[in-house]
């Protein structure tokens, strides 16, 4: 985790220039996105808030090289990410990047341990260096008796942690996340978010959330609208 | 390829009833495929062996006649063992051609005369002896005798019986004309040799009987040889027809039925090749459980995405499900297929006509070099056919995949 104490620069940590994205649906063109700019630096925590269908989920995919946009440029660190091949993405993604969903989607077949280890073995980390960061992970996050288990056996709450582990595990520079509290009751709601911010804290982690709940959002030192693709 | 092992053997574990049953279905046709490819196979390589081994059985090896008078087989030993070291021995033979005689029936033979004394660890005719024993010794002053399973019955002779041959032999002052030369024998053995021209023409007696017979003196027209490696001697034949010159005609086994095997061997590559369709069709069954895979694991692919796992990462995952399944039914089926000929071969489930082929048992050779093509063949099918739905599930947007739980 050292990557993250870096100190940190002028140079935006992720840079959108004039993001479009356009789907055909039914030989109808539909324009999601519409020349989205943005700037996130080192260290920032910035929400995305929006109407639905308003791009929100399609903006921070591309930002997160899952989805290519129709048009424009995406940087990282100063260095243009959607000129790489989808190899080079993934091994982006693996290393630089941790996501976080409404959905947990932990692999059902996994426990939360090896769920955890996942990144780390597509990494190519052996089984032992695997197993010693998850452990420790799921430790600092008060999992340390879940371990075992599987998702299916754990609480909404308890799910969602594991799955912020997992989008920690590899160390990433950023953490996007997608309606992280929005199936989770006010309780648990609450204490996803506590994690965010203590994430953020400790691990200097840059943080670029999507949300629905204005109460999350104004914990944000950084709040962004989008409406029809754009920013408002 | 250990995580994705995991991540598969997972998923398998975990699949419901349903879905392992679209598994099992579908390497239930490969396991059929490859069951049906080596009972074929070791029929073909049995049919193979078979007269191989009816040839190796009664002219050993390799066959080596000399051309002019006076063969000498101690000089043909010296020169072998020179040509090379693959060669082990000789047993010198003399074989004229005649007929047999018995209560009115007549059938045109050919009397094989061999050395007592070193014949047998060449050639192995007395392995195959089938009533009687194999004896050419001689006995109450007349000279014994083994004949194949069909001159028996055909001449309706059984053991302890007596018979005559006649032999023409060439006339020492016309040209043209021969003098008719007559042996009476003593039936010790009928043979069965396994080949039905071996069957219906060929009588084995001692050399002494036949050089009697024709007043030859202790002539010889050739020698059978015996190599270390029955296999390898068709590579040898020329090298030793060269060396030995032209005094000598040689032909070794393959040579002796040329033709047969040479249209063994094309049958067996077309005969692969048509049962291999059962398995081609088959992996079409493979490569939809593959497809059925990647699309219950939509959701899972998305999040293997989201956390750095490439596309050809995906695409190596599906694959080796094909593969894997492949290489478990092509086990499972290579075990079947021998189980299924070791039934044709010790119970009589197929009778074959002898006087059609020239075997009367369906001969069953299971062997490592056909059990290794179909295990390598129905793999690399069960791979090829696994690509295309692997290539799809590593296409998969992770966007829609992750929208819902």
């Amino acid at each position: 985790m050292n990557r993250l104490l870096k100190p940190t620069s002028t140079l935006p940590l992720l840079e959108a220039k004039g993001l479009t994205k356009t789907f055909t649906q039914g030989g109808r063109s539909l324009e999601i996105l519409k020349g989205v700019d943005l700037k996130v630096y080192k260290g920032d925590a910035m929400c995305i808030m929006g109407s639905s269908g308003a791009g929100k989920s399609t903006l921070l995919q591309i930002l997160g090289t899952l989805d290519r946009p129709t048009s424009g440029s995406l940087f990282f660190d100063g260095k243009s990410l959607l000129d790489r091949s989808d190899d080079e993405l993934s091994s982006f993604r693996n290393k630089s990047m941790g996501f976080v969903f409404q959905f947990h989607h932990l692999m059902n077949e996994f426990t939360a341990l090896e769920n955890i280890m996942m990144p780390c073995q597509i990494a190519g980390f052996s089984q032992k260096e695997s197993e010693n960061l998850a452990k420790k992970l799921l430790t600092f996050l008060g999992l340390s008796q879940r371990m075992g288990h599987y998702p299916h056996e754990m609480s909404g709450g308890e799910q969602q942690r594991v799955a912020t582990a997992r989008a920690l595990v590899m160390s990433p520079a950023l953490l996007l996340a997608d309606e992280p509290t929005g199936n989770l009751d006010s309780v648990n709601g609450l204490k996803i978010q506590e994690l965010f911010f203590e994430l953020k804290e400790k691990l200097g982690l840059t943080l670029i959330v999507v949300s629905h709940d204005r109460d999350f959002a104004r914990r944000f030192p950084k709040i962004v609208q989008l409406k029809d693709g754009q920013w408002i | 390829m250990k995580l994705k092992l995991q991540i598969l053997l997972r998923y398998m574990k975990a699949q419901n009833k349903t879905l392992k049953m679209t598994v099992y279905l579908s390497s239930l046709g490969v396991i059929l495929g490859v069951t049906c490819l080596v009972l074929t196979m070791s029929v073909v390589s049995g049919v193979q062996k078979l007269i191989q081994d009816s040839i190796t059985d009664l002219t050993g090896h390799m066959l080596v006649i000399y051309r002019e008078k006076n063969f000498d087989p101690e000089e043909l030993d010296s020169k072998m063992k020179k040509i090379t070291p693959a060669y082990q021995k000789l047993t010198p033979f003399i074989s004229p051609q005649g007929i047999i005689v018995n209560k009115g029936e007549i059938l045109g033979i050919v009397i094989h005369g061999i050395q007592k004394s070193t014949a047998l660890g060449v050639i192995h005719p007395d392995k195959r002896v089938i009533e009687g024993k194999f004896s050419i010794g001689k006995k109450d002053e007349l000279y014994e005798a083994v004949v194949g399973k069909e001159i028996a019955k055909k001449l309706k002779i059984k053991v302890g019986d007596t018979f005559q041959v006649v032999v023409p032999k060439p006339s020492a002052e016309k040209i043209q004309s021969f003098n008719p030369v007559v042996q009476k024998f003593v039936l010790t053995g009928i043979l069965d040799f396994g080949k039905y021209d071996y069957n219906e023409k060929v009588i084995l007696t001692s050399d002494k009987a036949v050089q009697t017979l024709l007043k030859t003196g202790d002539e010889y027209v050739g020698a059978y040889l015996k190599f270390k490696d029955v296999n390898e001697v068709p590579k040898l034949s020329k090298k030793v027809a060269q060396e030995l010159g032209a005094d000598y005609r040689v032909r070794d086994w393959r040579e002796l039925n040329y033709n047969f095997f040479s249209a063994v061997e094309l049958e067996k590559i077309v005969i692969f090749i048509v049962v291999l369709f059962i398995v081609i069709v088959a992996s079409f069954n493979v490569s939809s459980s593959v497809f059925v895979s990647v699309l219950r694991k939509f959701g899972d692919i998305s999040i293997l995405k989201t956390l750095g796992a490439s596309p050809s990462f995906l695409v190596q995952l599906f694959v080796l499900q094909g593969t894997l399944m492949g290489i478990v039914s092509s086990f499972l089926g290579i075990i079947f297929g021998i189980i299924l000929a070791m039934v044709v071969r010790y119970t009589d489930l197929v009778d074959v006509p002898g006087d059609v082929y020239k075997f009367d048992h369906l001969p069953i050779d299971i062997r490592i070099g056909d059990l290794s093509a179909i295990f390598i063949v129905t793999v690399l099918i069960c791979f090829v056919s696994s690509i295309l739905p692997a290539l799809r599930g590593a296409k998969l947007k992770p966007v829609e995949g992750l929208k819902y739980e």
